[in-house]
């Protein structure tokens, strides 16, 4: 079952079932039934182009992927090592907030591609309130949710939640994972706003540090430039997009 | 020295022009030391062009006029949305099984973002879903876990919300309990941050279902211009839907091209 689930398109759905349930009844208590109107709405055809979008930037997402693996393995740490937490609070007790997870959480923080090593592409954070209304001795909560790629190729989400609290002007933080799970390409980019996690992506083909030099990726140059080839002709189609957004929202009232 | 509230334009100018030299005085020095120890490879150009600099220039552009169709969509449903509107507290308060030790868990600034005005004025969902975070998928009998929650609504004055929200639930037996919940934070959003977070593709399809609404509270309200209403929502909608297929197929002529 899909956990976040279009609210809009589960209404429709609903909707349909009930008028479907509805017409059935009445057929079998052998009244006439209108013919049904299988003309798509115009927000069903909506909702099917964007699933064709949505498929067709997965395959140019997984396909960039590949291309940025050989660097990204030089680099990589495993992923747990990201959510120890770095600064206690020395305000805090972690216990609670353990207690408050509940044990699923524990569960999942046993995941094994914990283990392996990974980089972050993307990340979609909340601390909330943080930085720009916060004050000495105030705390609040964060809740994360963060993409990872793996370095055998696997694509990773990982949920954690957290306190923070405001101690001498510094933020002291302390979380933990609550879900993690493998996810396809086709739900990152729907999660992720892909046109961030390119940018993110190409960072590793272009990183000019100690390691890269020492154990350069095989067709590096190549791959470079398939890579900014795919990258340019997306953008391309970005900027013929937003012009026609621009187009649409001009039109006549 | 004077403060910078007395000096002239000319003088800011002047100062932030100094600035701009000695960072790049500081830039090529630090250049330069890092190519003599090798820590900089002689190939390597910092200056070379970055495609993603104009992909990022393209996405800034594509949320603002994304934003002035959401603003049209709104403005165009906002009777509707008067008639069926409620307060965005009421959707956040049950369950409430100790709710006291989470609000304390949650601090000080949740706290105060449930003070919010906008939290008890008519307002329309627009999008957003609790994440039940593994409870479908592999939670056992007598297990406990967390849920998050994101929302955005329309309020009947206009504005635009986003609020999250943190709760915990149970697998007793066989069914699932929405144990607790609670509001950790909440603001006002610009259309371009909205759209930056929610497909134009959602916003349209609830935005358009508060149009064809037939609950029968609504019958006999009066809701001006409805059929002009309609009728302008979905020249907006298949112009969008256009321009998505189209955005499919050039994707899809990408993904194909010779590597």
């Amino acid at each position: 079952m899909a956990e976040d689930t279009n609210d809009a398109a589960r209404q429709q759905v609903a909707a349909k079932v009930l008028e479907t349930a509805d017409q059935l009844a009445r057929l079998l208590k052998g009244e006439k039934v209108p013919e049904a109107d299988l003309t798509p709405t115009p927000d069903a055809l909506l909702f099917i182009a964007r699933d064709e979008q949505n498929r067709a930037e997965a395959a140019i997402f997984e396909e960039l992927v590949d291309l940025v693996l050989p660097e990204l393995k030089l680099m990589a740490r495993p992923v747990r090592n990201m959510y120890a937490t770095r600064e206690g609070d020395p305000h805090g007790d972690m216990a609670t907030i353990l207690a408050f997870l509940g044990s699923q959480p524990v569960r999942h923080q046993q995941a094994e591609w914990l283990d392996v090593p990974g980089e972050r592409l993307d990340g979609l954070g909340l601390h909330v309130g943080v930085p720009k209304d916060v004050k000495e001795g105030e705390t609040g909560v964060l809740l994360d949710r963060d993409l990872w790629l793996l370095t055998d190729g696997r694509l990773v989400e990982v949920c954690c939640v957290g306190r923070w609290r405001i101690v001498s002007k510094r933020l002291h933080l302390q979380r933990s994972i609550i879900t993690t799970r493998v996810i396809e390409g086709h739900e990152a980019v729907n999660v992720f706003p892909l046109d961030g996690v390119l940018i993110n992506l190409r960072g590793y083909l272009h990183r000019d540090d100690a390691l890269m030099r020492l154990e350069p990726g095989s067709n590096l140059a190549e791959r470079r430039e398939r890579f900014d080839a795919l990258l340019t002709e997306y953008t391309r189609l970005m900027k013929t997009r937003t012009e026609g957004l621009r187009r649409a929202g001009d039109s006549p009232a | 020295m004077s403060s910078d509230d007395q000096k002239t334009s000319e003088e800011k100018d002047a100062e932030r022009e100094a600035v701009a030299q000695r960072v790049e005085q500081t830039s090529n020095a630090l250049e330069s030391l890092l190519k003599e120890v090798g820590a900089l490879s002689e190939g390597y150009d910092p200056g070379a062009f970055d495609p993603t600099t104009v992909l990022y220039d393209k996405h800034e552009a594509r949320l603002q006029a994304e934003a002035a169709i959401l603003e049209e969509a709104c403005d165009i449903v906002l009777p509707e949305i008067k008639l069926v509107a409620k307060p965005i507290r009421a959707a956040f308060s049950e369950p409430s099984e100790n709710l006291a030790e989470l609000e304390t868990l949650c601090g000080s600034l949740a706290a105060r973002h449930r003070q919010a005005d906008w939290l008890d004025v008519p307002a329309f969902h627009l999008d957003g879903s609790t994440n039940f975070l593994g409870a479908f998928t592999d939670a056992q009998d007598g297990d406990t876990g967390v849920h998050t929650s994101k929302a955005y609504y329309l309020l009947v004055d206009g504005r635009l919300i986003e609020v999250h929200a943190l709760g915990t639930w149970a697998v007793i037996g066989n069914e699932l309990r929405d144990v607790r919940r609670t509001i950790v934070s909440s603001r006002e959003m610009t259309p371009k941050e909205v759209v930056g977070e929610i497909h134009l593709t959602d916003l349209f399809m609830k935005l358009r279902l508060s149009l064809h609404l037939s609950l029968k509270g609504l019958e006999g309200q009066h809701v001006p211009d409805l059929r002009e209403r309609r009728a302008r929502f979905d020249e907006i909608l298949t112009q969008y839907t256009t321009l998505v297929q189209r955005l499919a197929e050039g994707l899809r002529r990408v993904g194909d091209s010779p590597g």
